[in-house]
């Protein structure tokens, strides 16, 4: 090697590190600009994995290219991925690598149709378009950057916001996608792949006419573009026009003849519209050109089936319940039409796959116990429907169908026990999982609760042992499985019910276990898991509802019914609850402090006061009744104290409420570094409207106008319906007028 | 036989060895639990009321969690503040789902401060009312601990020494009750439970026959615990002669259970 070609190497070497070094933003923005530069028109990109995929265009051609620093990406394997992604989309294949393709991989690249630019090509490409000196920059900025120097960015800043757009679409934000949208739009006006996801983002909010404007304006921009006419075919599906729907998908299918999903809506449109020979036709097209698309498969059995033609549907849905055994709506399908065929225990067979599949499913476990009554199977059918009733108490017949299945079988009757030598063994068995469990053996006691099923699968016991040692060892979702199996084969169904809930309830499925307490037989626990349940989701008068008339109460009802009428803001009725229970439990702080706070609301401050008082000295690390007994002063016009009090919570337990009542305080007091800070802290925690309406509070007395201005506003960002900030973002706006 | 845990050869019908019983933490992981039977958890969690000063966004009275229970034991251990543990302990257990009267079939949560608390308190603390209730349901909970143990296939000596210990905790904690007047005849019902626990049904119904006066209505309780005694027994038409004594507006939701059970295996 000559001194120069030594240089060149290492030039070269730096070059690619320098690529390598960027992170997954600017190489996407570094691979547009280069993209640009070879004079294609670039109409998307995106980054998956580090890696940036950019849609790009020139005359006649569309381009996907893969720019990828991941080594394993130079391989036949990143060849195959970038030509399969690029015929999805109708689009010519195109591989930009950092690393070298081997003489093997370059022949794979040319069988396959694929361009690709590894290493030495894309060197060649950034020096022939000169790009390589902002790529130096580049380093030396991550220098300057490391040296402690501000650099500001000034490119790239579409691409970050269109960035933030797609991560808020993934995460389902899409009114902050809307906002992020707003001002990548005031950049690029004419980017149709911005009103696009304008368009996506309105119609997953449920604003159809607006993302039907954005998509219209799209397809102005640019009209060929398959991914925008399909999206106004399912815009214009939810308004409910047809005709214009079909219309939208053949069009997409113009610019890209085979687009899967467009085939699938124009077959499901042209169904609705009753047109289901010819909905027949592009399904039987889609089955021949994409075998192994399951979805083609199922909606041409569906609609053979709605055509009569019962026994071609079943060989739809059995290909796919072959091809794909947990397809739930295949094996549905498949159940019923072995039903409507009188094929009743081949039926039964297959609504078991679909419970099998989702067994949480109440409507399948109905169908189920339907199937097996009509079969005769009456012992299991009305095993099928208690489940059913259980998982969803609500759901229309199941808990009839149940009682009637179950008077019919007799088993509404306990057994009488009885000892055998099998019976021996199944108790040798729990025994075991119970003591394993005890010493904390949880991986023995699963084993054990384990052997007992294999021996006796319908041991009931066994399933809530298990259930317990999965609940200790924290799988909460198995032991819910586990509970829910106990039912199906006669566990102590209301102890296994109650158990079922507070797992639902703790996972947060609020309202599923509010439907699991619905049909539970009355007793006080479940008035007052429904009671509290319904507090928890806000609804203070239903909760209320769910007690009985008052009359001699155990603690929790009565503590229940006391927080319902708080909620329900009968505050003098809460007093007069919280007063008895207090005689009951005298010097509970608990107990004083919800009696302080009902006094408050009352309005008997001082005696609220006297209570919250001995609360705290009963409890001093009592942080509720603290800040409490500090809100009682701050009405009582007694700052001082009330600011003592409120530290003294803050100092417990640094919750942002405590810190927002002592920014609050010491607003009151005049006091504007205090409450800056206070409302800081509590939008450090927490980032809410009241954090930033305090901070614009403070600005405003500061004569901080815009900031004030700018702080109200995003309050409302926040809490639109934020009455306090609504004024003060008013009252502002008119100061700033006047100025 | 050899022992589920660590192999080692034990006695017939001996599940597990007493070296391996040594590990066991919380007596009470023997007993029948359930995730949160009285919604205990969710009345610590979100029973507490915070005042917020206005203007607010949301409510100016919000659920909050209070105090920990679990600070709050170690707070009046270390003040030594007897009237208010007395208090605490009585709340505590009252909402964990122990009772004053002791039937058998309680659920207690999955969570060790119940067992800490028991543990915590060594007797003798104080007197008064909630000191009475306090101790009449450590008394139960260390009963319960005996009804469940007792027929477990484990080493004899070890059980035969951790049935004594918790027999006598609770023999202690229910003479505390009983100094308080108002719940001595509770007490005395709680033994009896106790005995029949212990495999003596005989000595359980003599403690109860003195409180099963049937013309006072305070004492429908203690009938019921009679009929249950009774049926555990095997005396299945005694069990229904006693609850045949209780006015149905009388019955709670176990009596009615028991009554129709028994008229069922008739």
């Amino acid at each position: 090697m000559t001194l120069d070609e030594g240089m060149e190497s290492r030039f070269d070497a730096r070059i690619v590190k320098a690529l390598r070094d960027l992170d997954a933003d600017a190489f996407r923005s570094f691979m547009i600009h280069l993209v640009s530069e070879m004079g294609l028109k670039v109409t998307g990109a995106v980054t998956v994995d580090e890696v940036a995929v950019l849609e790009a265009e020139r005359e006649d051609s569309k381009y996907l290219i893969m720019a990828s620093r991941r080594p394993e990406h130079a391989s036949a394997a990143g060849l195959k991925l970038v030509r399969e992604r690029a015929m999805l989309e109708g689009r010519l294949p195109v591989l930009m690598v950092t690393s070298r393709l081997d003489e093997e991989e370059q022949q794979e690249a040319e069988r396959l149709e694929v361009s690709a630019a590894d290493r030495s090509k894309l060197l060649l490409l950034l020096k022939k378009y000169e790009l390589t000196a902002p790529l130096l920059k580049e380093i030396d900025r991550k220098i300057l950057e490391k040296e402690g120097n501000r650099f500001l960015p000034s490119i790239g800043r579409f691409d970050s916001l269109m960035q933030a757009v797609e991560d808020a679409m993934k995460q389902e934000r899409y009114q902050d996608a809307l906002s992020e949208l707003d001002r990548a739009l005031e950049l690029k006006p004419e980017h149709d792949l911005a009103w696009r996801m304008r368009a996506q983002s309105y119609l997953a909010l449920g604003r159809t006419e607006l993302a039907l404007e954005a998509i219209r304006q799209a397809i102005n921009i640019r009209d060929n573009d398959a991914w925008s006419w399909y999206l106004l075919g399912v815009i214009l599906d939810q308004l409910g026009r047809n005709v214009e729907e079909l219309g939208a998908y053949e069009k997409a299918l113009k610019h890209f003849p085979r687009m899967p999903v467009a085939m699938l809506n124009k077959a499901a449109t042209l169904f609705a519209m009753n047109r289901k020979a010819e909905a027949l036709q592009v399904l039987d097209d889609m089955v021949r050109f994409y075998p192994n698309d399951s979805q083609a498969q199922l909606n041409r059995g569906i609609v053979l089936h709605s055509m009569g033609r019962g026994k071609e549907a079943l060989e739809s849905f059995e290909s796919v319940s072959a091809r794909d055994p947990s397809n739930v709506q295949a094996l549905v399908y498949r159940a019923t039409a072995l039903e409507e065929m009188g094929h009743l225990n081949q039926a039964v067979d297959a609504w078991k796959e679909a419970v099998q599949a989702e067994r949480r499913r109440a409507d399948l476990w109905l169908r189920l116990g339907e199937a097996q009554r009509a079969a005769g199977m009456i012992d299991d059918a009305a095993k099928s429907f208690s489940v059913s009733a259980t998982l969803d108490p609500s759901l229309e017949g199941a808990v009839r169908q149940r009682d009637d299945a179950l008077e019919a079988t007799g088993l509404l009757r306990p057994q009488e026990p009885s000892m055998s030598k099998e019976d021996a063994l199944v108790r040798k068995y729990l025994d075991s999982a119970l003591l394993l469990q005890a010493i904390g053996e949880h991986d023995e006691a699963l084993r054990e609760a384990d052997r007992c099923m294999s021996f006796e699968p319908r041991a009931a016991e066994a399933f809530v042992r298990k259930a317990s040692v999965l609940m200790d060892m924290g799988r909460i979702e198995e032991a819910i499985a586990s509970l829910t199996t106990a039912v199906l084969e006669g566990a102590r169904t209301e102890e296994v019910l109650l158990d079922l809930e507070s797992l639902t309830y703790k996972l947060g499925r609020k309202e599923e276990a509010l439907r699991m307490l619905a049909n539970a037989p009355s007793s006080n626990e479940v008035l007052v898991r429904r009671c509290l349940n319904e507090l928890d989701l806000g609804r203070a008068e239903a909760a209320l509802r769910h007690l009985p008339e008052r009359g001699e109460e155990v603690y929790a009802v009565a503590l229940a019914r006391a927080l319902a009428l708080a909620g329900y803001r009968r505050h003098a009725d809460a007093v007069e609850v919280l007063r008895s229970l207090n005689d009951r439990f005298p010097a509970s702080p608990h107990l004083m402090n919800a009696l302080g706070v009902g006094l408050r609301f009352a309005g008997q401050l001082e005696e609220a006061e006297r209570v919250l008082h001995r609360a705290v000295e009963t409890e001093p690390q009592h942080s509720d009744a603290w800040n409490n007994l500090g809100c009682v002063h701050y009405l009582q016009g007694a700052y001082d104290e009330a600011d003592r009090c409120l530290k003294e919570a803050v100092l417990i337990d640094r919750r942002p409420q405590f810190l927002l009542n002592l920014g609050m305080c010491q607003l009151g007091r005049d006091e504007l570094p205090g409450a800056e800070s206070s409302f800081e802290a509590a939008m450090q925690l927490e980032p809410g409207a009241e954090a930033l309406n305090g901070m614009g509070i403070v600005a405003e007395r500061r004569k901080e106008n815009a900031r004030a201005l700018e702080l109200y506003e995003a309050a409302l960002k926040r809490r639109p319906e934020f009455r306090d900030a609504q004024y003060n973002r008013a009252r502002v706006r008119m100061i700033l007028k006047g100025e | 036989m050899a022992c589920v845990a660590c192999g080692v050869e034990t006695r017939p019908g001996v599940l597990m060895c007493s070296r391996c019983l040594g590990s066991l933490g919380d007596p009470l992981s023997l007993v029948p639990r359930m995730q949160d039977p009285t919604a205990d958890s969710r009345l610590f969690h979100r029973g507490s009321l915070i005042i917020r000063i206005g203007p607010v966004a949301g409510e100016d009275v919000e659920l909050g969690r209070g105090v920990e229970p679990a600070l709050r034991l170690r707070s009046l251990l270390e003040k030594k503040d007897e009237i208010a543990l007395g208090a605490f302990v009585d709340k505590y257990l009252a909402g964990a789902g122990v009772g004053l009267h002791l039937w058998g079939d309680e659920r207690l949560p999955k969570r060790s401060l119940v067992w800490n608390v028991v543990s915590s308190i060594k007797g003798g603390e104080g007197n008064g009312q909630a000191w009475g209730r306090a101790s009449l349901r450590i008394g139960n909970v260390h009963s319960l601990i005996v009804k469940n143990a007792a027929p477990l296939p484990v080493d004899g000596q070890w059980l035969s020494n951790f049935l004594i210990y918790h027999t006598r905790e609770a023999e202690k904690a229910y003479v505390r009750g009983r100094q308080v007047t108002e719940l001595s005849s509770i007490a005395d019902s709680d033994l009896a439970m106790l005995r029949l626990f212990s495999g003596k049904g005989e000595e359980a119904l003599g403690l109860l026959e003195p409180l099963s006066d049937a013309s006072d209505p305070m004492n429908m309780p203690f009938i019921i615990k009679r009929a249950v005694v009774l049926d555990i027994l095997g005396r299945k038409d005694g069990a229904l002669a006693e609850l045949a004594k209780v006015p149905t507006e009388r019955m709670d939701r176990r009596a009615l259970a028991l009554k129709l059970r028994l008229e069922d295996a008739r």
